[in-house]
């Protein structure tokens, strides 16, 4: 399988699974509920609130910087799309640490995540701590290529590592996201 | 038994002993060196000895040839098919230089259809006139062609052909000369120049004083004022054996020095004095021989060092390890590099620098051969190295030369004219400029240039392209333009091979990216009769076809935020592994618990 193939078979089950909820969801006719805030003071919510838009804005940024290129030649990427992609990673990076920070204890999974009925929160959980197994590779693999460890053919396979991790971690990322703004809609208190 | 399956027999027998190789063709397979006690043959095949009244020059194709080996099929071989149909072009090599002072004239010369190199017909220049120009520094290989003239064809007669000198290459006598060898095919000596250089015969004389009827079988038939210049060759009898026949040193693999007489090129700041400071190839520090990767068979065709392929770079170090040839890690260089550039790109020729080192060459220079201008600004000027893309699109190191020439324009092209036309023209203008000591172009300039054209012009519209512009007369005056003929001429540098220490990276990334590397912003030396149009320079990236300049300068100068991106990069990744550990402890901390009924 080819990168640019890879690249759509994720976005596509990707899309399956949102696809899947949104019918749950007509099926089971949950009525739409607005945000609990949680009762959080208004700081602490409107700075959850910029980080969660940030977070998402620079995974976005850097999953398009990151795989447009794979779409037309197959993973290669040099040129300007190299240099907006590296220029992306350092935000990206510290975005990712950001959110997880402020994500990580609200996603431990509970008793709760059992509880009869379908809920958004497990998923969101689930695809959070995906999102996060694949940030630490993909971001390692590519560190690790930028030191003189690796020999071309270990060079090689730390590219291939980043591309498919960076790819799952979009994948994962946009779905958490998803889940986290449905579960947000249910009214989870999570 | 019929007489048809006698004559089928007969055929068969023919066709077999055709098809075996000759004695020394067909190797037992052992690794000493065979004794070459031979007798001389002159070019009729009658042996030549010590007493004998009125000797003969000996005969390459009749000696080596005779009955041991396959001069004709070794004459197919890439030392003498250039002038050959059917033998494929390869890719661009270093070409013949046709240097004429007096006319500013620098023009690249090949045989073989490289582009930007102009056949020798194209100058006006029959094969017999480069035989004598360049075949001092060849291994032989001319003789009279069908299309001659009649005035090339009586000369042959005089000279003798420049046969397939094996000794070139093959002698490892001390007393094999090459320089001497040079010296004889200037004066046109052609039949006498291998008995010359190997040192069993002293050579003196001139064909080239004798006129088209002399015969060098009935030499004293020349009138009185010429016999001194007779060519005559004289054996010295303790060269013969009493057998009546020579040893030769004849070795299979030739030495280095002996490929290096021709094959030298030499950077202009380490000639002279200067000789200790220069660099060998790694390859013959380890005390590896040209021909231990050069090699060939009896077809002399030999291995031209591609990228790939057997006993080539990727040959030795990547597929195979051939005479242990290590395989290079290249740790911490993405794998694009190699993808875009050549081998050659980081581990060949002198390291790039911000301005084109001038080199000089065995072939163009005539390095080694007697009076030969040492100067460092002896013509032609060579430059190296010179980043460009190769026909494979890779980014390769190359050695150049700027053409410079007269011509006339024929059909959108401009044919260059032989000096010798040119040289009508100063005469009747009064235009010669007397020559420099160093060798160097004429102190000439615009004026100049003007004036010669005007005289050219009488015959029909002229152009003269030197510094990579094309100069003509518009309405009187001269204009300088862009012309694709006006481009400077390269080909790609193979020798001297650096290793991993000095490689370009060896001291880091920002040996080319940074915004003042060399090998995309460095300056490329303009050459040129013209003092003005040498002032300039071209930028490397010119050469480098398809380069993003601009994404290269982005690059490079992104660069001095590389330490903070890996900084950041490893603290994030840091960070998220330990919410990841804090957090996965937690849950194998809850599911142990689960196992006793207990909940957190």
């Amino acid at each position: 399988m080819t990168y640019s193939s890879a690249v759509t078979t994720v976005f596509f089950i990707a899309l399956a699974i949102v696809v899947v909820d949104v019918v749950l969801r007509l099926v089971r006719r949950r009525g739409v509920t607005m945000a609990h805030s949680g009762g959080q003071a208004g700081l602490v919510r409107w700075l959850r609130v910029a980080v969660n838009v940030a977070g998402l804005a620079a995974l976005v940024a850097a999953a398009i910087t990151g795989l447009s290129p794979a779409l037309e030649k197959n993973g290669e990427m040099t040129g300007g799309a190299l240099i907006t992609h590296v220029t992306v990673a350092p935000p990206f990076a510290i975005m990712a640490v950001v959110v997880a920070l402020f994500w990580a204890h609200r996603n431990r999974f509970t008793e709760g995540d059992r509880s009869a009925g379908y809920h958004a929160a497990p998923l969101r959980k689930f695809f959070f701590w995906v999102a996060v197994a694949f940030a630490v590779p993909t971001l390692v693999s590519i560190l690790a290529a930028m030191f003189p460890l690796a020999d071309t053919e270990g060079q090689a396979s730390l590219i291939r590592i980043h591309r498919y991790c960076g790819l799952f971690l979009a994948g994962s990322g946009l779905l958490f996201a998803y889940f986290a703004l449905m579960a947000w809609r249910e009214g989870s208190k999570d | 038994m019929g007489p048809r399956f006698l004559s089928a027999a007969a055929l068969a027998t023919v066709c077999l002993l055709q098809a075996q190789p000759k004695l020394g063709d067909n190797s037992a397979g052992s690794r000493g060196q065979p004794a070459h006690i031979i007798a001389l043959r002159d070019a009729e095949g009658d042996t030549i000895q010590p007493g004998d009244r009125h000797s003969l020059p000996f005969s390459v194709s009749q000696t080596c040839g005779g009955t041991c080996h396959d001069v004709a099929a070794v004459s197919r071989g890439w030392h003498f098919n250039a002038m050959q149909a059917g033998v494929p072009v390869g890719r661009n090599g270093q070409p013949w230089l046709l240097v004429d002072r007096d006319t500013a004239t620098q023009i690249p010369l090949s045989y073989r259809a490289w582009p930007g190199t102009y056949r020798p017909q194209q100058v006006g220049m029959s094969e017999r006139e480069f035989a004598i120009h360049f075949g001092g520094r060849t291994a032989g290989g001319f003789g009279p062609e069908e299309h001659d003239s009649e005035a090339d064809r009586a000369r042959w007669l005089v000279s003798g052909t420049l046969e397939v000198n094996c000794l070139v290459c093959h002698d490892a006598s001390p007393a094999y000369d090459q320089a001497e060898y040079a010296s004889q095919v200037g004066r046109e000596n052609f039949r006498y120049a291998p008995a010359a250089a190997s040192g069993l015969a002293l050579v003196t004389g001139s064909a080239k004083q004798m006129p088209d009827l002399f015969d060098y079988l009935l030499p004293n038939s020349v009138e009185d004022s010429l016999q001194a210049q007779i060519p005559k060759v004289e054996y010295a009898p303790a060269n013969f054996l009493p057998s009546g026949k020579v040893a030769f040193d004849i070795v299979r693999e030739p030495k280095a020095s002996q490929c290096y007489y021709c094959h030298t090129n030499t950077d202009v700041a380490f000639t002279g004095a200067e000789r200790f400071k220069g660099h060998e190839d790694i390859h013959s520090v380890r005390g590896i021989g040209c021909n231990q990767c050069h090699r060939h068979g009896l077809d002399h065709m030999v291995t031209r060092g591609y990228e790939t392929g057997a006993l080539t770079c990727e040959g030795c170090h990547a597929e195979g390890n051939a005479m242990g040839a290590p395989h290079p890690d290249h740790e911490g260089i993405p794998p694009v590099h190699f993808a875009k550039m050549t081998c050659t790109a980081c581990h060949s020729g002198p390291l790039p620098e911000q301005s084109t080192r001038q080199f000089k060459n065995g072939m163009t220079h005539g390095l080694g051969e007697f009076n030969v201008n040492k100067s460092g600004e002896a013509l032609p000027h060579l430059y190296y190295p010179v980043f460009a893309r190769n026909e494979a699109g890779k980014l390769a190191p190359n050695r150049m030369v700027w053409p410079a020439f007269w011509g006339r324009l024929e059909n959108g092209t401009v044919k260059p004219l032989h000096p010798d036309q040119v040289k009508r023209a100063l005469a009747k203008g009064r235009l010669a400029a007397p020559l420099t000591a160093e060798g160097s172009w004429l102190n000439v300039d615009e004026r100049w240039v003007e004036q010669v054209l005007r005289i050219l012009d009488e015959d029909g519209p002229s152009e003269y392209i030197a510094g990579g512009k094309l100069h003509r007369l518009t309405g009187g005056k001269l204009v300088a333009e862009d012309s694709p003929q006006a481009q400077p001429y390269l080909w790609p540098i193979a020798h001297d091979v650096r290793p991993a220490t000095q490689a370009l990276g060896a001291k880091g990334c920002q040996d080319c990216h940074s915004t003042d590397a060399a090998i995309f912003f460095g300056k490329v030396a303009v050459d040129s009769p013209l003092a003005s149009e040498r002032k300039v320079s071209w930028t490397m990236n010119r050469f480098e076809k398809n380069l993003d300049t601009d994404y290269q300068s982005r690059l490079a100068a992104s660069w001095r935020y590389r330490g903070m991106l890996k900084a950041i990069g490893l603290g994030a990744a840091a960070l998220l592994l330990l919410v990841l550990l804090t957090y996965a402890v937690r849950a194998i901390d809850r599911l142990s618990a689960a196992t006793v009924g207990r909940t957190r």
